[in-house]
Order: C-alpha cells, then structure tokens, then sequence
C-alpha cells in the first residue's frame, strides 16, 4: 500500500511538473473523466445520494407508504430518552472495544509470520484469508451451529474435557463475546493481508543496516517496522473501525440482537427502526449518529496514529 | 446484507426524494367499482399482476405452482409472484407503493394488518367487491380479515402450534399415547429426557449436566411468547386487543404461563435451554416431543426416518387455548381498475383453490379447499384445534409489539425467561412497561 501511495504521489508530482513532461494535454484530461465517469455515476446515485437523503430524511416522520412531515430534531430528541437507542450505542462501543485490539495486534503478528521465508508459506497465506471471503451470512450459520447449546461441536469438546456446556449465544452476558469472536476469526485474514503488504514495502537494506549495528529483533521491530508501518497500520485502524462499528450481517443471523438487547448493535437497530418498523425518520437520524460516532473515532485515531505528509 | 440496506435505503431515499416530496405520486384508493372499469380493458392483452409474498422453502415451491396452475388456466390474467422473507417483502411492497408501481396483491399475516390499514396503503373496496361470504371459510381466519368492521383481506391459510411426537421413542419409553395435559406432558417429557448414561429424569442418579435426549423442545425466541399467549388464553385471559392505548397485564395469570415453561427447562430440565432449530432436533431424534406450527410439516414427513405424529397443544391450565395465525390476501390502492379487477379474478382463484396448498402443510382458509385437500400427513391435529386457536391482535403497532427481531418487547421476556430464567412476576412487569411505551410512542 505504501509502495502505492509513493508510485502515485510521484505520479501526481509528474503530471504538475512544467520541467522534463509536457503537461497533461486537456483531451488526455477528458479522457480520464470518460474512465471515471461510470464510477462517478454509481458514487452519486447509490452512495452520496442516498447519504444526502438520509440526513434529509433525519428531520421527518415518514412510514415509507405516505408522505413526509418534517418534524425538526425530535428524531435526534428521541434519541436522548431511547433506552433501546442507548443500549445500542453500548453495544457497539463495547462491540468495537472487544474486536479491534485482536484484529490489529493478532494480524500483525500473523503477518510478520508469513512475512517469514518458509515451506508453505503461500498456501498460508491463502487459508489465513478464506473466512473473510466467505459470505458474512454462511459465516453466521456455520457459527449458529457451533455453538449451538446442547448439540454444538464447541460445547461437545467442552463437555468431553470435563467442562459445563457454555450458552455462546443466548446468555446475555456472553453473545457479544461470542459475536466478537467470529468477526475477529473472519477479519483477522483481511488484515494479515493488509499487513503483509505493508511489512514487505520496507527496504530489506534497513533491516541488514540494523543487523550490522547490533540491534536485537525487537529494536528492528520497534524501531524500524513499527514506525515504517505506521501508513499501513494507520489505514487497518480505520477500516477495522468502520467495519466493526458497521456490522450487521452475522449478528442479524446469529442473535437478531439478542437475547433480549444484549447485541443490539447501531446498525442492527437502524435496520429495525427503519425496515421493520417503517421509522423511516427515526432510522435514519441513527445513521446520522453511527455517521458522527465513526468522524470522532477516526479524529482521534488520526490524532494518535498521525501520518505525516510525504510517508 | 449491507448490500441489501443499501439497497432498500437507496430505493426509499431516492424515491422520497424524486416523488414522495412532490406529494403526488402516491396510488389513490380505488372503489369497488373498479371491477366495472375492466369491460374498457383490451379483449385480447392480458392483464399483468404483480403479486408480492413472504414464504420460502417448501411454502414457495407451492404457492408458485398455484400461480403457474392459474396463469394457464386463463388468459386474462398473468400474474408475476415475487417472494422474500416476509420483513423485507413489505419494505419492498411500501417502497414499490410510494415509487407508485404498486404490486397488486399482497399476503401478510392478520397480526400485520392493522399496520398497513393505519398506513391507508390497503383497498378494503376491492374485498367488498368480491362479495365473500362468510359461511365459506373457517370463522377464524375469517374474523382475522375484518378490522374495525371493514373487511381488508380474503383469507388464505391458518398456522397453529401443535405438538410434534417421535413414536418410536414413546414405545421404548413406555408410553402409550401423547400428553394432553400438563401432568402428563411433564410425566412424558421427564421419561424421555435420558443422560448420556442412560437414565432419564425421573430416575435417581440422573446427569443434566450431560443430557443425550431431551423430551421436550420448543423455540426460544418470539414462539415461547406465542406460548405464554396460548397459556394465558388457556386461564381465559386476553389482555390484547385490537384498538389498546394501554396495557395492564394480570401479574398471577402471565406469571404463571410464563413458570410453566421456565420450570420446563430449570425445574425439570427436559427442555434444552437455548434451544435454537428445536424441528431439527426433533428430525434428528435427540428431542422426543417439540411444539411448532404446521408449516414443519412438509419437512418432518420428507426428513424424518421414524415413526411420529402430531397431536393438540396440550391442555395446561382450565381451558383449551392455542396461539394460531392466519394469512390473507390483500389489494394494495390503485388507480388502474384493470389491475384490481384482475387481482379480484386472481384472489379469488387462489382461495377457491387452495385445496393444493395444503400439500405444504398449510390449512386452507375456503372450507371447500379445506375439505378437498389431500390430508398431509399430522395434519389432523392441527384440524381439531381451529375451533379454539388464539390470534394475536390487529393493533396498528402490532408489528412492533410482537416484533422478532430485538428490541421487541415479547422477545425480551421470552427470552429472560427461557434463557436466563427471571422472576416470571419482573419478566410481567418489564413487557406491561415494554409494551406501554411503545403504545405511547
């Protein structure tokens, strides 16, 4: 990613130099638009459209089949007295708390271990990304049946070991972990991948630089690969974020956001209020707040994992 | 899943912004007259339906077959069946309303109506023009059509709970016949709940912790709400009604329904606490006895390689009482009385020839198809309880009530009660609040 980032900026810094090119001829330049423009077309109608409206749509009442009647912020009102709404907003962070610690540091791990030369290597790297391709609903009914109670295959071995049978996903205390274990098991590839790309855009030279001064793995690894994958790392934070704080899928197959609220997530709320219960209004000022929660979260991860200008 | 909100998002936003701001687009009522306006249609053209469903499985291979059967036996008509999961059928019915592409016919269950009749998405002329009576269908589903006087739908089908049995496990346990009633349900339930060496829960020495067969399952998500419903039936007590702005639930009565399947599962420990696919436990015969709906049917007779049947949902308390449900078709507005006319011709159809449609397990609401259907195998269970089966109310916020989905008030106190096993009288207080704030809302 980074190798991409510098190919581009020298790219881009090749396009505005007036010394050695010519300059970008203006047909070249309408050419370019012709290539961007279908996915400008579908940016403007199915993403940035529908996010306009949305916020729109935050100030009405609206049941889907009638009109809309504009009832300023009591959408947002409600928010501030919704037990249900509160209880979401928990969830989520709880959710978040729970799942991106692992994805960065165990993919990181990961990543620096198929970063290795080794016999297999390949053929790792292709298992550790198979749960992310898989479709996020087939990866909930796999999960649903492991954990089934009474006849899972988690809760046999548990059983066999001596161990009482644990209620993954209908102990209230317990189906948010249960949950944060899938998605960290179908992201942890993704990120290893990510991760991977990043470990091997750093120079080997600085690595034998170090060798040479004496330093110990850990201080290479402290001193040269952290900080030269802070880009990499920096893009996997955000992306884990707004994955994690986005879900949806499994937990609509594994709990529907139970039992009783205990995974009710934002989003699973969103989809409740909006497409179950037709508060079309009140949906969508929850979307606006996932949309806000999401802007101050990557503020602060910007403020602690700042890249510079030029990395 | 994202991919589908944001879809539907973009389909709900778009269309807010293109025409449900204008005001003007929206499908105006049509009146019982409409049938008349269809003399003015084209002789030869056929007349094209779109008609929106929410069955899957085995329910949808039939009722697509029906459609088939009816576009060949005419040529006025041709109908477009479209079906998904019953919630996202009705978000893509109201968006398709608002775009005003309208389907033409709609099935929903009787719980939903009141939703839809609030929304004024439904043509209750068009069902006054069909001139129904009564006496053709079973009284229930029939009753379940009507809101406030006004008739919204034709009845299809009714869904009840019934108790599923494995008879080849009652002989090995000694057990001549199936429960009727809660002695000998829990009686039964404990025989057939064997640990993993071979006693079962009456006898001493007995290990829940390591239980092989249970003796009696049942969902635990919305459907053991639908169970404490039966079972306050079963005191003669209804607290839900049609047209409730509030709620005062009768603490000893919900209480006790509410006991009686917690001390299924933390008493007698012969029901799997969590239980998740309980007719998939029941196929694969680690579950002896489970309560589920008609619907299994098809399934159980396909999958199961024992000998079973059904039998009534057992009597717990003073009266017989069982939760049902019955589906309806309905006629959304339209300004085209083509369209109505042939959704008229096409309901009517449908009902009259249900008869085939209970070969997925379904009883048909026309008493005529019901008595021609071709009995399904455990069906006559089902059959003896349509004089006492119990509906859940057509109230316009019903869909949030007894939603399935969290937050969902009867969720929360069937699952506090079936999975963490709360105070019954806590649970009682918490769905009365529950439920009265979102008949404040």
């Amino acid at each position: 990613m980074s190798n991409r980032q510098m190919s581009s900026g020298a790219a881009a810094r090749n396009l505005t130099s007036t010394k050695g090119t010519k300059p970008l001829r203006a047909s070249q330049g309408k050419i370019a638009a012709l290539f961007l423009l279908p996915y400008l077309a579908v940016f403007l109608v199915f993403r940035l459209g529908p996010s306009i409206a949305g916020i729109a749509i935050s100030f009405f009442k609206w049941d889907l089949a009638g009109s809309l009647s504009f009832i300023g912020i009591n959408n947002f009102k409600r928010m501030l007295t919704d037990s249900n709404f509160h209880t979401s907003i928990l969830n989520t962070l709880i959710f978040f708390v729970l799942t991106l610690p692992p994805l960065i540091l165990l993919s990181l791990l990961l990543a620096a271990f198929f970063n290795q030369k080794m016999r297999g290597r390949n053929v790792g790297r292709v298992v550790a990304i198979i749960p992310y391709v898989l479709i996020p609903a087939v990866v909930g009914i796999i999960w649903n049946w492991m954990y089934d109670n009474n006849f899972g295959i988690l809760n046999f071995y548990i059983k066999k070991m001596g161990g009482s049978a644990i209620h993954w996903l209908t102990n209230e205390h317990v189906a948010l972990i249960s949950v944060a274990i899938v998605i960290i098991w179908s992201f942890l590839g993704y990120n290893t991948i990510l991760f991977l790309a990043g470990l091997q855009g750093i120079p080997k030279e600085l690595y034998e630089a170090s060798l040479i001064d004496g330093a110990t793995r850990f201080q290479t690894f402290m001193k040269i690969t952290l900080p030269l994958l802070k880009p990499t790392t920096s893009m996997v934070v955000t992306l884990t974020m707004v994955n994690t704080v986005q879900l949806f899928d499994q937990i609509y197959v594994m709990t529907n956001g139970g039992p009783g609220t205990s995974t009710l997530t934002m989003v699973q709320y969103l989809y409740t209020s909006a497409f179950q219960n037709y508060e079309m209004g009140y949906g969508s000022a929850i979307e606006v707040a996932v949309l806000i929660i999401l802007v101050i979260m990557i503020f602060i991860q910007n403020k602690f994992l700042k890249v510079d200008e030029g990395v | 899943m994202k991919k589908i909100i944001a879809v539907l998002a973009s389909i709900a936003m778009v269309s807010s912004l293109f025409s449900g701001c204008a005001g003007g687009s929206q499908p105006a009522s049509t009146a019982s007259g409409a049938a008349s306006g269809a003399a003015s249609s084209s002789a030869s053209a056929p007349v094209s339906i779109n008609y929106y469903g929410g069955w899957t499985g085995g329910d949808l291979d039939k009722m697509s077959a029906l459609v088939q059967k009816f576009n060949e036996s005419q040529s006025e008509v041709q109908v477009t069946f479209t079906s998904l999961q019953w919630s996202q059928m009705f978000t893509k019915f109201l968006a398709d309303y608002q775009a005003g592409s309208t389907p033409d016919v709609v099935a929903m269950h009787t719980f939903e109506l009141g939703q839809f009749v609030d929304m004024g998405v439904l043509n209750a002329d068009a069902i006054k023009g069909l001139n129904l009576n009564a006496a053709d269908y079973i009284k229930t589903a029939w009753d379940g059509t009507i809101l406030n006087d006004v008739q919204y739908g034709i009845p299809l089908d009714v869904n009840m709970h019934a108790l599923y049995y494995n008879k080849d496990l009652f002989k090995a346990a000694g057990i001549a016949s199936a429960p009727t009633n809660k002695e000998e349900l829990i009686a039964a339930a404990q025989k057939l709940t064997v640990d993993a060496n071979g006693k079962n829960a009456t006898e001493s020495g007995f290990d829940a912790a390591n239980i092989k067969q249970y003796g009696f399952g049942f969902l635990q998500n919305h459907h053991a709400f639908y169970q404490t419903f039966a079972l306050m039936n079963q005191q003669g007590y209804n607290p839900f009604t049609d047209n409730m702005t509030t709620l005062s639930l009768d603490s000893g009565k919900t209480s006790a329904a509410l006991q009686f399947l917690e001390d299924l599962v933390y008493k007698y420990k012969v029901t799997p606490a969590g239980e998740k696919s309980p007719i998939d436990d029941f196929k694969a015969g680690s579950v002896a006895m489970v309560i589920d709906g008609n619907w299994q049917l098809s399934g159980v007779n396909s999958a199961a390689k024992f000998d079973w049947d059904t039998a009534a949902y057992p009597q717990i308390f003073s009266q017989k009482a069982v939760w049902g449900a019955a589906e309806l078709l309905a006629i959304p507005n339209n300004k085209d009385a083509d369209k109505v006319k042939a959704a008229q011709t096409f309901i009517k159809w449908l009902s009259d020839n249900s008869a085939e449609w209970a070969l997925s397990g379904q009883i048909p609401a026309n008493v005529k198809a019901q008595q021609a259907a071709t009995k399904i195998k455990g069906i006559d269970a089902y059959n003896s309880e349509l004089d006492y089966v119990k509906f859940l109310p057509a109230h316009k916020k019903s869909v949030k009530i007894f939603s399935s989905a969290a937050p969902s008030p009867i969720l929360t106190a069937a699952q506090n009660a079936m999975l963490n096993g709360k105070d019954p009288a806590e649970i009682t207080k918490q769905l009365e609040s529950d439920i009265n704030k979102v008949l404040a809302g």
